[in-house]
C-alpha cells in the first residue's frame, strides 16, 4: 500500500492573513517503508501528517492512500479509513485515561466491530506481548511510565493490523533511552509485518533509525534519502 | 452494537467519577428536581383528592346549576370578597330538577339557598335580669334575697368600668349620668320599692341598668336552606350529632357543631378549649405561643361571663370551692373568679379541669340548646330586616371534618324558612296576605298606575286612606310582622321541591364523567330555554378550589425554573468538558471512531446521571410518601384540616407519576446534552495531534 502525494499544497488561516505551511509536496511512501519527516518545529512535519492520516485536507493538489484520493471522501470515509487502514501514535501518547491498558488497545477493535471478544482477547494480548506489556493489562494510564505508555499507544495503533502506521514525533516526551527503544520496537514491527511507518522527528538519534528520511524546510522537501 | 454500548457506558460511568465535582452538582439538581416534582404533585394530587371529597362531600356536590343572570360567581366557600353575591334566582326549581334528572348521570339534585344572618346574643345584664325576673315573680324570698346580691354585685362591677372609661371618655356628662343610675339601683332606698312597686323596679333595671353594661358581640351565621332529609340523605359526610334532623315538614334550624363551640358557647369556655387545643393537643407553650398568650391574657377580663352566672348558693360555694382551690382568703367573688382565670403553662391543665368540673355546671355554656328557639335575622332581597323563629333541632358535623371551620361555616335551614327571610312568602302567607288585603277592601294597584291611583281624576280621600293601607300591608309583607309563622308551624314537604331556590347541587352516579355532563347539562338547560350555568365543584367552592391549581401551577414555576437552571448547567458541564476534552474526542476521532460514537458517548453520560439522579430522586421521594402515608401529615390549621379532609393527610401516589417524572426529567436533560455533544462531535481528528503537554 503506497502513499502518494502530488503538488499539495495546505494554507492555514493566521488571524486575517493566510499562511502556506506546505508549498506543493510531491512524495511517494511504497509499502513496508520506515519513514522519517525530519526537519525543525514549524517546518510542516504535522501538517503533512495530517494530510497524509485523513485528519485534514489540502488546499491543492491530491493525497491518495493506495491509490484512493483522500481529498474526494466524506467525513465518514475518511473516518472509515483510519480505522481501517491507518494506526496513529502521538506525541503525548493520548491514551483514554478513563479505559485500562487492555481497553485501550481493544478500543480500535469495538469500533471495527465483527470480531468476538475471544477473537479480540486474543489480539489484544497478542499485541501487549509484543509491546512487553501484558502483565500491566489492567492497570490504567496513570499508573505507567512515559515509555510504557507509547507501547500502549503503539499497540492500540496496531491492534487493527493496520497497513500504514503514522507516528508524530513519538519520541518527543521520552528520554532519548527510552526513545531509542521506542523506535527499535517500531522497527521490529515494520521488519516482522510489513507495516509501513511513517514518524516525524527532530530528534538527529532518532531519524538515524529511520531507512528513508525526508527532509522538510518551510513546507518544503529539502531532502528525501533512502539508506 | 452490545459491545460497543458497554464501553460507552464504561467510558461515562468512569467519566463521571472522574468528575466529580461536576457529576454531584448535575446529578444534585436532578435528583433534586425529580425528587420536588414526584412528591410535591403526589401531595398536591392527594390534597386534592381529599379537598375534593370534603368539597363534594359536604356541600357542593359534583355541579352545581345556578341562574345565567348571576352577577356574581358562585362561591360556596367564600369568594374572598366582601358583600353580599348576587347570584340571581332560580325561579322554578320544579323545572330545573325534571331537565336535570333526564340526563342519565344524574343521581340527585338538591336545592340550595344560602346567606347570612345576624344571632344577636343580648347584654351581660339582660340574662341576670331575665332570671331575677323569674324569681321574683315567682315570691321564692330567699331565692330572690340572693339574687338581689348578685344584682348588686355586678351593678357594683359595671360601676367600677365606668368610673375607669369616666377617666378616658370625652362625654363625661353622659358617663356620669349612668353612673347616677348605678347609684340608685344600689340605693336601699331602690329595693324597698322590690315590695311596693316590683314592676317598677325591675322595669328600671331592664332598661336603663342593662344597657350599660354593653351588647355582647353578635353572632353571624351562615346559614343554607335546603331540603334536609334529602340533604342529608345524599352528603355522605353529613352527620347530626345532637338531637335530631329538621323532620320533614317542620321547620327549624340545624347549627354546625364547631360554629356552636366557637362561637356560640361561653367565651371563657371557649377561652380554655382554646388553650386546651393549643397547650395540650398542639403541645405549644402559652409564654412562647402568641395567641396563646392573647387567649390567656383575655381570660381573667372575661370573669363577668362566669360572675354573672353565679347567683344565690351557686355562688356561695363556688366562692368557697375557688377560696381553697386558689389557698386565698379573698372574699369578693369577682376577684377569686379573676385570680382563677390568670392561666400560666404551670397551672392551666389542674384549672381547665376544675373549671369544667366545678365551675361550668353553675353557669350557662350555651346560649341556647338543643330544642330552644332562636330568632334569625337577616335583610331580605328588597333590604328589609327579617326575623323568623327556628326551633333548633339538633348540631352536626361532616365526618373526618370537624375540625374545619370551613366545612362547618354552614347552618342548615329548611328551605321554607330561607325563602321567608329571603323575602319570599310562602303559600300560606301569600293567602293570609290576600285574606288580610280583601277583608281591608284593598285595591292592587299596580306600579305602573300608581301615579294615576294616587292622583288621577277620580282620585278621592278615601282612596288614599286605602293606599295607605296597602302600603302598611306592602310594609308588613316585607317585615312580615303580622303574618310571621310560629316556629313550630309546618309545611307541605313538597314545597321543598319546587319555587324559589338560588342554587343546585347534582350528585352524579358516574363522577369520572363529570366534565361530559356538564356540557351535557348546560345544552340541555338551554335547549329547555332555562337561564341557568352549570359549573364543576371546583369553581363552584370559590377561590378555595382553584387553590390546589395555583399551588400546582406555583409548584410546576418553580420544577421548571429549577430544571431550566439544571439544564442551563448541563449544558454549561459538557461545553467544559468538550473543552476539557478536546483532546481525548480528537484522539477516538483520529483512531476510528464516527462522530455518531462521539455523540452517544456524550448521551449516555447525561443519560447514566440523569438517570441515576431522577430515579434516586422520585426513590426518595417515594419512600418520604411512603412514610407520611402511614404516620400522616398534621394539618397545621383548621383551613388546611378541610384541604386533607381531615386533621392529618395521608398521601399517596401513582405509579405513572414515580416513573414518568424521572424518564422526563433524564430526558430533558439528554434534550439538552444534543447541543455540546453535537459540538464535541465536530471536534476535529488533527486536535490529536495538537501537543499541549
Amino acid at each position: 500500500m503506497s502513499v502518494v502525494l502530488k503538488n499539495v499544497i495546505k494554507d492555514y488561516a493566521l488571524g486575517a492573513s493566510m499562511v502556506r505551511a506546505l508549498h506543493g509536496i510531491n512524495l511517494t511512501i511504497d509499502e513496508g517503508e520506515f519513514t522519517t519527516i525530519a526537519g525543525p518545529s514549524g517546518c510542516g512535519k504535522s501538517t503533512l501528517l495530517n494530510l497524509i492520516g485523513c485528519m485534514d485536507v489540502a488546499n491543492e493538489g491530491t493525497v491518495a492512500i493506495d491509490g484512493k484520493v483522500t481529498n474526494a471522501l466524506t467525513d465518514k470515509e475518511q473516518t472509515q479509513l483510519r480505522l481501517n487502514t491507518l494506526g496513529f501514535i502521538f506525541q503525548s501518547f493520548n491514551l483514554v485515561p478513563v479505559l485500562s491498558v487492555y481497553q485501550n488497545v481493544e478500543l480500535p477493535l469495538l469500533l471495527k466491530g465483527g470480531m468476538s471478544k475471544s477473537e479480540r482477547q486474543q489480539s489484544v494480548h497478542e499485541l501487549l506481548e509484543q509491546v512487553g506489556l501484558s502483565n500491566k493489562a489492567k492497570n490504567r494510564s496513570h499508573e505507567l511510565s512515559g515509555g510504557q505508555r507509547q507501547r500502549v499507544a503503539i499497540a492500540r495503533a496496531l491492534v487493527t493490523r493496520p497497513k500504514i502506521v503514522l507516528a508524530d514525533e513519538p519520541t518527543a516526551n521520552l528520554d532519548s533511552e527510552t526513545g531509542q527503544n521506542i523506535i527499535e520496537l517500531m522497527r521490529t514491527l515494520n521488519a516482522n509485518q510489513k507495516t509501513t511507518f511513517i514518524f516525524s522527528s527532530h530528534d538527529p538519534k532518532v531519524i538515524e533509525h529511520a531507512r528513508r528520511i525526508v527532509r522538510l524546510q518551510d513546507g518544503r522537501v529539502i531532502e528525501d534519502v533512502r539508506k | 452494537m452490545f459491545e460497543e454500548l458497554k464501553v460507552l457506558i464504561l467510558v461515562a460511568v468512569r467519566n463521571l467519577a472522574l468528575h466529580k465535582v461536576k457529576s454531584m452538582v448535575v446529578g444534585g439538581i436532578l435528583f433534586f428536581g425529580s425528587f420536588l416534582v414526584v412528591f410535591g404533585l403526589s401531595i398536591l394530587g392527594s390534597v386534592e383528592s381529599t379537598m375534593s371529597q370534603s368539597i363534594i362531600g359536604s356541600v357542593a356536590g359534583h355541579l352545581q346549576i345556578y341562574s345565567a343572570d348571576a352577577r356574581d360567581s358562585l362561591a360556596l366557600f367564600g369568594s374572598g370578597f366582601f358583600g353580599r353575591d348576587d347570584l340571581g334566582e332560580i325561579n322554578k326549581f320544579e323545572d330545573v330538577k325534571a331537565e336535570a334528572m333526564k340526563h342519565s348521570n344524574v343521581k340527585e339534585i338538591v336545592p340550595l339557598g344560602f346567606e347570612n344572618a345576624l344571632l344577636a346574643r343580648g347584654n351581660l345584664l339582660d340574662d341576670l335580669f331575665e332570671k331575677f325576673r323569674a324569681t321574683v315573680n315567682s315570691g321564692e324570698q330567699k331565692e330572690i334575697q340572693l339574687l338581689k346580691e348578685s344584682v348588686k354585685s355586678n351593678l357594683l362591677n359595671v360601676k367600677s368600668d365606668l368610673q375607669n372609661e369616666l377617666k378616658i371618655t370625652s362625654i363625661p356628662e353622659e358617663i356620669n349620668k349612668q353612673i347616677a343610675d348605678i347609684d340608685i339601683a344600689l340605693s336601699d332606698d331602690f329595693w324597698l320599692g322590690l315590695q311596693t312597686d316590683p314592676e317598677s323596679t325591675l322595669l328600671f333595671l331592664e332598661s336603663r341598668i342593662a344597657p350599660l353594661s354593653g351588647e355582647k358581640e353578635p353572632i353571624y351565621l351562615r346559614y343554607m336552606g335546603t331540603n334536609p332529609d334529602q340533604f342529608a340523605q345524599v352528603f355522605s359526610k353529613f352527620k347530626v350529632i345532637e338531637g335530631t334532623n329538621i323532620p320533614s315538614g317542620e321547620r327549624g334550624i340545624l347549627l354546625s357543631k364547631r360554629i356552636y363551640e366557637n362561637q356560640i358557647k361561653n367565651i371563657v369556655a371557649r377561652g380554655f378549649d382554646g388553650l386546651y387545643r393549643g397547650k395540650v393537643i398542639q403541645r405549644k407553650k402559652i409564654a412562647d405561643d402568641v395567641t396563646l398568650k392573647t387567649l390567656a391574657s383575655d381570660l381573667p377580663k372575661q370573669y363577668l361571663e362566669v360572675s354573672i352566672y353565679l347567683t344565690g348558693e351557686n355562688r356561695d360555694s363556688v366562692s368557697r370551692s375557688l377560696r381553697s382551690f386558689l389557698k386565698s382568703d379573698s372574699l369578693e367573688t369577682e376577684e377569686l373568679i379573676k385570680q382563677f382565670l390568670s392561666v400560666t403553662d404551670d397551672n392551666f391543665t389542674e384549672r381547665f379541669d376544675y373549671f369544667y368540673n366545678n365551675i361550668a355546671p353553675s353557669i350557662r355554656l350555651y346560649p341556647f340548646r338543643v330544642g330552644d328557639i332562636i330568632n334569625l335575622r337577616s335583610y331580605t332581597r328588597s333590604g328589609f330586616l327579617k326575623t323568623v323563629p327556628l326551633k333548633i333541632h339538633g348540631l352536626y358535623e361532616f365526618s373526618g371534618l370537624e375540625s374545619s371551620d370551613l366545612a362547618g361555616a354552614f347552618n342548615f335551614v329548611d328551605l321554607v324558612s330561607y325563602r321567608e327571610l329571603y323575602g319570599r312568602m310562602s303559600s300560606e302567607g301569600r293567602k293570609e296576605l290576600e285574606a288580610l288585603q280583601s277583608e281591608v277592601d284593598i285595591q292592587r294597584v299596580s306600579e305602573d298606575s300608581i301615579e294615576d291611583a294616587l292622583f288621577g281624576e277620580d282620585t278621592v280621600i278615601e282612596t288614599r286612606s286605602e293606599s295607605q293601607t296597602a302600603q302598611q300591608a306592602s310594609l308588613a309583607q316585607g317585615f312580615n310582622l303580622s303574618f310571621a309563622r310560629t316556629a313550630t308551624e309546618n309545611y307541605d314537604p313538597k314545597e321543598l321541591n319546587s319555587g324559589l331556590v338560588i342554587n343546585a347541587a347534582v350528585i352524579l352516579n358516574n363522577p369520572r364523567r363529570i366534565q361530559s355532563t356538564l356540557n351535557d347539562l348546560t345544552g340541555q338547560f338551554e335547549k329547555a330555554g332555562l337561564r341557568l350555568q352549570v359549573v364543576d365543584w371546583k369553581q363552584a367552592s370559590g377561590t378555595l378550589g382553584q387553590l390546589v391549581s395555583v399551588i400546582r401551577a406555583v409548584l410546576l414555576v418553580a420544577v421548571g425554573i429549577i430544571l431550566i437552571v439544571a439544564m442551563a448547567i448541563i449544558n454549561n458541564a459538557i461545553m467544559m468538558t468538550t473543552l476539557e476534552r478536546t483532546k481525548e474526542i480528537g484522539t477516538l476521532r483520529a483512531i476510528g471512531a464516527q462522530r455518531g460514537f462521539i455523540l452517544r458517548m456524550f448521551c449516555i453520560e447525561t443519560l447514566t446521571i440523569g438517570l441515576l439522579a431522577t430515579l434516586t430522586g422520585a426513590m426518595a421521594a417515594v419512600s418520604l410518601l411512603v412514610y407520611l402515608g402511614q404516620t400522616g401529615i398534621a394539618a397545621p390549621s383548621d383551613f388546611v384540616s378541610f384541604l386533607f379532609g381531615g386533621p392529618r393527610l395521608y398521601p399517596t401516589f401513582s405509579f405513572d407519576l414515580v416513573l414518568l417524572a424521572p424518564v422526563t426529567v433524564a430526558v430533558l436533560a439528554l434534550i439538552f446534552t444534543l447541543y455540546p455533544a453535537y459540538m464535541a462531535s465536530k471536534v476535529s481528528p488533527a486536535t490529536a495531534m495538537q501537543d499541549r503537554e
